[in-house]
């Protein structure tokens, strides 16, 4: 598994999700695309893992999960 | 709190708005309850209500305490749960009839959204937002009922089936993020968008549940 690698900005956005104050419809475009991208290497990350189960019902929450565990590493 | 969002192309977005993904739980502060009929751009009120009777024909479900009122920060809406069952879905008034709300000014944030590649692409910017709030209230994982508990299983494997999927095509990475999400997009892709396997899915689910 590579490293996960996120910026200021995606670190942002995901704070504002788990907080639940994000967006689909009113966030900038800039915080949307960086959603964007957060999701994509969550969706990679899922499937190079294979945690489709272990994902559950929500793939950020778990992708950050991911994150926070690697960086306490 | 966000002064109008959608009133025009100067005014601040809303700090936040659609659904959250916690939103069956919102605790923010719910303003005074008005009818839609309270909307006084008529083509914003004709808009709404349209999007609500396409909801109901398309889905066959029928969401009928819908309201107008003031949210919190601009949320775009929420739909309000009461012991795990959806109770009402209330629009925030600062979106659909703010001063100067215009259809064109609440469609910008939706069209937005298709540009990004954030939201699944339809030809109803507006109704997108009415239709997606519905939909989190006619089943979210939240709700308690025993028949949206029932659905629970169904929405979950279709979610899981659906990221796996490299094919699928039309749909906004936002519907990755979570199964509530994916279950308003793929119902608004249902309502507004082109059909395909998922959005099939999704309705059968909402039949064989009597969501």
């Amino acid at each position: 598994m590579n490293k996960i690698v996120l910026n200021a900005k995606q670190m942002a956005v995901v704070q504002k999700y788990v907080d639940g104050s994000y967006s689909p419809f009113f966030s900038s475009t800039e915080d949307q695309e960086a959603m964007n991208q957060v999701l994509d290497m969550a969706n990679e990350l899922e499937e190079e893992l294979d945690a489709y189960d272990e994902s559950g019902d929500d793939l950020v929450k778990w992708f950050w999960k991911q994150y926070q565990k690697q960086e306490q590493q | 709190m966000a002064k109008t969002s959608g009133s025009n192309s100067n005014s601040k977005p809303p700090k936040s708005g659609g659904l959250k993904e916690n939103d069956s739980n919102y605790k923010g502060k719910v303003g005074k309850m008005e009818s839609l009929a309270s909307i006084s751009n008529p083509a914003v009120y004709k808009t709404v209500k349209e999007s609500i009777s396409r909801f109901h024909s398309v889905l066959g479900v029928r969401q009928k305490d819908i309201k107008i009122a003031t949210l919190d920060a601009g949320v775009g809406g929420v739909h309000l749960t009461a012991n795990g069952v959806s109770k009402q879905v209330v629009l925030n008034k600062q979106v659909f009839n703010g001063k100067g709300t215009t259809t064109q000014s609440i469609a910008k944030w939706a069209e937005a959204g298709y540009k990004s590649g954030h939201l699944t692409k339809t030809n109803k910017p507006v109704a997108h937002i009415v239709t997606h709030e519905l939909a989190h209230a006619t089943w979210n994982s939240n709700l308690s009922s025993p028949n949206a508990k029932a659905a629970s299983s169904s929405v979950n494997t279709l979610y899981k089936k659906w990221k796996k999927d490299k094919s699928k095509s039309g749909y906004g990475k936002y519907a990755t993020s979570n199964v509530n999400e994916f279950f308003a997009e793929v119902s608004t892709k249902a309502v507004h968008g082109k059909a395909d396997k998922y959005t099939k899915a999704v309705k059968d689910i909402i039949q064989k549940y009597k969501l």
